[in-house]
Formats: C-alpha cells, sequence, structure tokens
C-alpha cells in the first residue's frame, strides 16, 4: 500500500462534544414542538396573509403612490443584513484564525442561510403581479440596479448554501455512527458525509476550499448590501440620496448580523445546555465585536446626519425635523437608545455583561435595526416631490401579518436545521483544541487565544 | 321571370352606384375597417445638431398623413437598438408632434452613427407606423458626457458606450464568481471521495451519559491500521 503522509495523530476525540452537538437533533420535548406548532402557526398564517394579497392586490396594503415601499422593503434589507453577520462572523473569524470560533461558526452559518433564504422571498412578495417573475429572466432590464441585486442575492445564496453545507461533512461523518439518530438519520449523515474519512489529503482540500470560500464571500456579501443600497441611495430623492449609503448599509448589516447570531447562540446554549461548548469567553468576544460595530454604526449614523443638517437644504432640513423633533421622533430616538446606547452599555459595563444581558443587548439592536430600515425607507417617501400633501404610511394587518409569519419562517428553518444537523462544528473545535495543544506542547506562550483589552476573564 | 323595364333598370344602376360609392375608399391608400376611414401614415427621422451651448441635441420624427397632411397631438416613440447578448431596445423618449408633425426628443449621441427606431402606435384615424434607421450623426456633436438636463427643461438620454460597458463586466464578474463557487464545492466534493468509508470512523459517538453505549477510538491507531493493510 502506498504510504500516505499523514498529519500527526489526532487525541482521543471528545465524545461528550459530540454527543453535545446532536442534542438538538435527538432531544425534542414537548417545548420544542410547542414552539414549532407556534410558529408555524404563524408562518402559515403569513403564507394566508400573502395569498389574500395575491387575490386581492396591492391594495390590502397601506402603500400608495406616495409611499410605494414599506414594511416589506424594510424587512428585505433587515433579514438579508442578517444573513450577512452570519456569514461575516464565520468566514472572518476563520481567516483570522480566532480560536474562539469553533462554537459559534455552525450557528452563525445557519443563521445566514435561514435569513436569506426568507430574505430574498421579499422582493417577489413586494410585487404586484408575482407570476412575471420570470421575465426578470428572459426579459431582463441590464442597466437596472434592481436586476443586479437579484443576480447579486442569487450568487450570495449559493455562496451561503456552500459555506454552510461543506464543514458539515466531516462533522456528519463524525456523528453518524450514533445510534440515538435513528436508521434514517444514520443513512443520511453517511450519504452526505460524501466518504469522509479524516485523510490528510481531504483535510487539506477542506481547509482550502473553506479558505478560498470566506475570502470569496466577504467581498460577495458586501456587494449585496452595496447594490442593495443603490436601490435608494441612485435616485434624487432627499433623504435617500446619499453617498455614505453604501458602507452605512453594509455595517448596519454586520452589526444587526452579530447580534442575531448572538441571540441564536444564547437561545441553543441555553436551551440545550451547551454552556462548556459555547462559552461565557465566546459570547463575551462576540458581544465585543457587536459593540464596536454598534459604535461604527452611530458613528455612520451621526456623520449622515450632521452633514445634512449642516448644509441644510430645505428638503434636508424638512426631513430632518420630522426625524428627530416631530412626527418621527419617537421612533428615531428609540432606536438610538435601544439600538445603540443600551446594548452598548450593557456589554461594556462588566456587571451587566452576563449573558442574560447580552442576550437583551442582541434583542434590542434585532429590533431597533429593523425600526431603523423602517425609518431610512418610509419618511424620505412621505415628503412629496411633485407636489401635493405630505403622505402618510402605516402597515396594514395583511403586511404585518406577513413579516411576522416570515419571521417565524426564519426561526422554524433554523430549528429544522439543527433537528437534522449537529449544532456545534465538532470537526472545528476539535482542530482548534487540537492545535491548542500541539502548540502548547511545542513549548512557548501559545498565542491562539487572543487577549481582549476590556477585561477578559480566564 | 320579371324583368325590369329601362325605369327599373336605372333605379337599379343608381343604387347600384350609391352602394359601391358607400363600399369603396374616399382617399387613395386608406384602409377601410368599417366604421371609420383609418389613414396610413409616412414617417421620417432625422438628427437636429442644436445651434446653442446647452441646449440638447435632437432627434426629429416627422409623421405625415398619405396626403401630405401633418399628423398632430399624437405620440411617437424612439427608440435606440443595441446589441448586448442579443437584440435589445432601450427607449430614449416620447413625444407629440406639433402642428407640423414633428415630436423631437432630446439625445445624447455617443457615435456617428446610431440605429434608431420611431414609432406611431396609431389611434381611430390614423394607422401605426414604425421605421428603423441608422441615424448619421455629426462628429462633433458625439460626445461622452453624462446626460445634462438642458436649457429648456428637455433630458438627454445617454447613449454612452459605459451604458453597455458596465453590465458587461458585471455579468463577467457575476460567471467568474458562479465559476469559481461551483469549482471550489466540485472539487472539494471530488476530494472527499477515495477510500471507502469504514465501517466505524475513529471515534465515532455512541453518546456520552444520555445513551447505554460508549465508544472512544483512538484515531491515530485507527490511521495506522489501515496503512498496514
Amino acid at each position: 500500500m502506498t504510504t500516505i503522509a499523514r498529519l500527526p495523530a489526532r487525541p482521543a476525540p471528545d465524545t461528550e462534544l459530540r454527543s453535545a452537538a446532536l442534542r438538538p437533533v435527538v432531544l425534542a420535548g414537548r417545548r420544542f414542538w410547542g414552539l414549532a406548532i407556534l410558529l408555524a402557526v404563524a408562518a402559515l398564517g403569513g403564507v394566508g396573509a400573502y395569498a389574500y394579497q395575491v387575490t386581492n392586490g396591492l391594495a390590502v396594503t397601506n402603500l400608495s403612490d406616495d409611499v410605494f415601499w414599506g414594511l416589506y422593503e424594510a424587512t428585505l434589507v433587515t433579514f438579508i443584513g442578517f444573513s450577512y453577520g452570519g456569514a461575516l462572523v464565520s468566514a472572518v473569524l476563520r481567516l483570522t484564525n480566532a480560536s474562539w470560533r469553533g462554537p459559534l461558526s455552525r450557528i452563525a452559518e445557519g443563521t445566514a442561510l435561514a435569513t436569506l433564504l426568507v430574505g430574498a422571498l421579499f422582493p417577489i412578495i413586494h410585487l404586484g403581479r408575482p407570476e412575471r417573475l420570470w421575465e426578470l429572466f428572459v426579459r431582463p432590464q441590464i442597466q437596472s440596479p434592481i436586476f443586479w441585486d437579484m443576480v447579486a442575492i442569487l450568487t450570495y445564496l449559493v455562496a451561503t448554501v456552500i459555506l454552510f453545507s461543506l464543514p458539515l461533512i466531516p462533522d456528519l461523518a463524525a456523528t453518524r455512527g450514533d445510534p440515538r439518530l435513528g436508521r434514517w438519520r444514520q443513512r443520511a449523515y453517511a450519504v452526505l458525509s460524501l466518504g469522509w474519512s479524516g485523510l490528510h489529503r481531504q483535510r487539506v482540500s477542506l481547509r482550502r476550499a473553506l479558505t478560498a470560500l470566506a475570502i470569496l464571500i466577504i467581498p460577495m456579501a458586501v456587494i449585496v448590501h452595496t447594490v442593495l443600497s443603490y436601490t435608494f441611495s441612485l435616485t434624487s430623492r432627499p433623504g435617500w440620496h446619499s453617498t455614505i449609503f453604501g458602507p452605512y448599509f453594509v455595517i448596519g448589516a454586520i452589526y444587526s448580523g452579530v447580534a442575531i447570531v448572538l441571540l441564536t447562540a444564547l437561545v441553543y446554549r441555553r436551551a440545550y445546555a451547551l454552556q462548556r461548548w459555547i462559552d461565557d469567553r465566546a459570547l463575551r468576544n462576540l458581544a465585543f465585536v457587536m459593540v464596536a460595530l454598534g459604535i461604527a454604526y452611530g458613528y455612520s449614523t451621526f456623520s449622515e446626519l450632521t452633514v445634512e443638517g449642516f448644509v441644510g437644504t430645505e428638503a434636508s432640513v424638512e426631513l430632518l425635523y420630522g426625524l428627530m423633533l416631530e412626527r418621527y421622533a419617537p421612533a428615531f430616538w428609540g432606536f438610538i437608545a435601544l439600538g445603540l446606547v443600551i446594548p452598548i452599555t450593557l456589554v461594556v459595563v462588566p456587571w451587566t455583561r452576563s449573558p442574560a444581558g447580552m442576550g437583551i443587548a442582541s434583542v434590542c439592536v434585532v429590533l431597533a435595526m429593523f425600526l431603523k430600515r423602517l425609518l431610512i425607507v418610509v419618511p424620505p417617501q412621505t415628503r412629496p416631490i411633485v407636489g401635493g400633501e405630505a403622505g402618510s404610511y402605516f402597515p396594514s394587518v395583511v403586511e404585518f401579518l406577513i413579516v411576522t409569519g416570515a419571521a417565524a419562517g426564519i426561526a422554524l428553518i433554523l430549528m429544522a436545521i439543527f433537528r437534522f444537523v449537529p449544532v456545534l462544528a465538532v470537526d472545528e473545535i476539535e482542530e482548534i483544541e487540537h492545535e491548542a495543544s500541539e502548540a502548547a506542547a511545542a513549548g512557548g506562550r501559545a498565542m491562539t487565544r487572543p487577549e481582549i483589552a476590556l477585561g477578559e476573564v480566564h | 321571370m320579371y324583368v325590369p323595364g329601362l325605369r327599373g333598370m336605372v333605379i337599379l344602376l343608381a343604387l347600384g352606384v350609391f352602394f359601391l360609392g358607400l363600399a369603396a375608399p374616399t382617399r387613395v391608400g386608406a384602409t377601410h375597417r368599417g366604421e371609420g376611414i383609418i389613414d396610413a401614415t409616412s414617417l421620417e427621422l432625422a438628427f437636429e445638431r442644436s445651434a446653442q451651448r446647452g441646449i440638447a441635441d435632437r432627434l426629429v420624427a416627422r409623421l405625415l398623413a398619405v396626403d401630405g397632411a401633418p399628423v398632430v397631438g399624437v405620440e411617437v416613440e424612439f427608440v435606440r437598438e443595441i446589441d448586448f447578448l442579443g437584440p435589445r431596445r432601450v427607449l430614449l423618449g416620447r413625444a407629440v408632434t406639433d402642428t407640423a408633425g414633428v415630436a423631437r426628443v432630446a439625445v445624447v449621441p455617443t457615435s456617428t452613427d446610431e440605429r434608431i427606431l420611431v414609432r406611431f402606435r396609431g389611434n381611430e384615424h390614423f394607422e401605426a407606423i414604425e421605421r428603423v434607421e441608422v441615424v448619421a450623426i455629426p462628429a462633433e456633436s458625439v460626445r461622452h458626457e453624462p446626460a445634462r438636463h438642458s436649457a429648456d427643461g428637455g433630458t438627454g438620454a445617454s447613449l454612452r458606450p459605459i451604458a453597455n460597458v458596465m453590465p458587461a463586466l458585471l455579468a463577467t464578474a457575476t460567471a467568474i464568481i458562479w465559476l469559481v463557487l461551483i469549482g471550489l464545492a466540485g472539487m472539494t466534493v471530488r476530494a472527499m471521495r477515495g477510500d471507502p468509508l469504514p465501517a466505524r470512523l475513529p471515534g465515532m459517538t455512541g453518546g456520552s451519559g444520555e445513551s447505554p453505549r460508549t465508544a472512544t477510538r483512538d484515531g491515530s491507531t485507527v490511521e495506522k491500521r489501515r496503512s498496514g493493510t
């Protein structure tokens, strides 16, 4: 038999880790099914509301000639933003070889996939004639940013599916023999593990592919969200026509995306007693990343408003007054409080930097960023451009039902994903621990655990 | 059998002429469609260079009825035909004919010959007509600036080649990304295949504390065994 160069022998696999990774797969009690049923009802309600909308037309929404984009567009931007955060957490932490990425990468990738699958539906939901969607493919308007937005989102979706699937291969192979899985899952795992047997060449190939994919997905995600911002900024409408919208949207997307990954990790950690694996260090580091992005987003918001207010064109002043002092002031200052002040404070202050505090912070960010997207989309449209009275908009019941159903759909997809695949990236965690122990054994201080300036506790 | 007399034949002849006259078109070239008469039309297209800086150049269409009378107050479309991944059309603008039957739309030409389609969609009085022509543009009119609003309020539709280059670049970049993604996935899947999957992999879990079976395997031991066979 040909001698094949192999990596040094890995230590005994951590069976407790592998067992813990399968807990969401094999354990499904009454609370799980109760929640699943509740979410399914909400999702079906959304589907029913959409069917009602298709039958009766967009008149069932409160969209009008003045305000032609509303809750659906804000939801599209929000959900696509969530997916960007998940993909970025996985990709950037992999490229920087962060030692704390292991427990979070599968959750981040799953969150990216679930939010993108649902978010990408919203341009269709917003269409008045969805049966004409096929014309976007056979008769595209290639000069339109909306066409390229669709292309970018589809490409990003393919990349996210691959980013989620490839790291699964060794984990499915490692856990396929667990008798708790049942026969059909064991067979599925055997098929989906594609002949993985831990050989050196397989590991090298997988590592190269994941590195290349991580490098590729970062600019793709930037492009997707920048093109999404162009649907607003490439217009001459005051409040939308802003040169800062590209990076503003990207930063906002990562900020909200990291928050949703943090929230998902906290939920699974609590629900399946994964504290040993999704430890406080990983959560804290992720929360610090969220805070840094929150500060960047706050700075961008300040910059945009200051420039608009200082120059003081009639349209800008009118919009700023409405946003900060008049009609939309409660929503705007609510965003400032919920989206910036409270979450940053909760994470930065040591005695509130607990899992509960981080959970509250992430929930605040998720809700506030959704509100901020509404504030970006709606108020500039209420100001008439040609003439007439100021417009107004408040989402209808149908719109609320559809968006609620979509949010429930994301949670359902996540639950379904982790009912089928391990929630922890077993092979990646073992590899990280193996590298750490190798480095420690080789002598000298292992630099695989970067120190956090804000007071990390080992 | 009744044979009409001379008076009857004159009456019949007069009636025949009367009904034939109703059926016959009153003007040469008109098409009878039942209730009204619809005139045929002719359409001419030309390029009109602006004599004044700040005023955009124009495409000019002249719509006449078959008898040479101008067709007034109807909408004419100007469309540019391009070739990008197949024949495509870009609407340059629409204009209403004036009292001379002339419709004008402002343009910013970017080459000395533009393939333009001009179209009148017809109405209850006039036939639809369209005409495709390669319009010769003077070299001094060809510019590569962004379209600007002209002093008289018209907006030039851009004919800049960048409008064709950007979609080509985006399509190329997208195609490359797709090829890379599919290639990565394909190569990785191929690399996974190789040695057949053993019955049990190193450290295949049997559960820990939650299952009666516990299995622990030393990966290195299994690998040595495999390399020895």
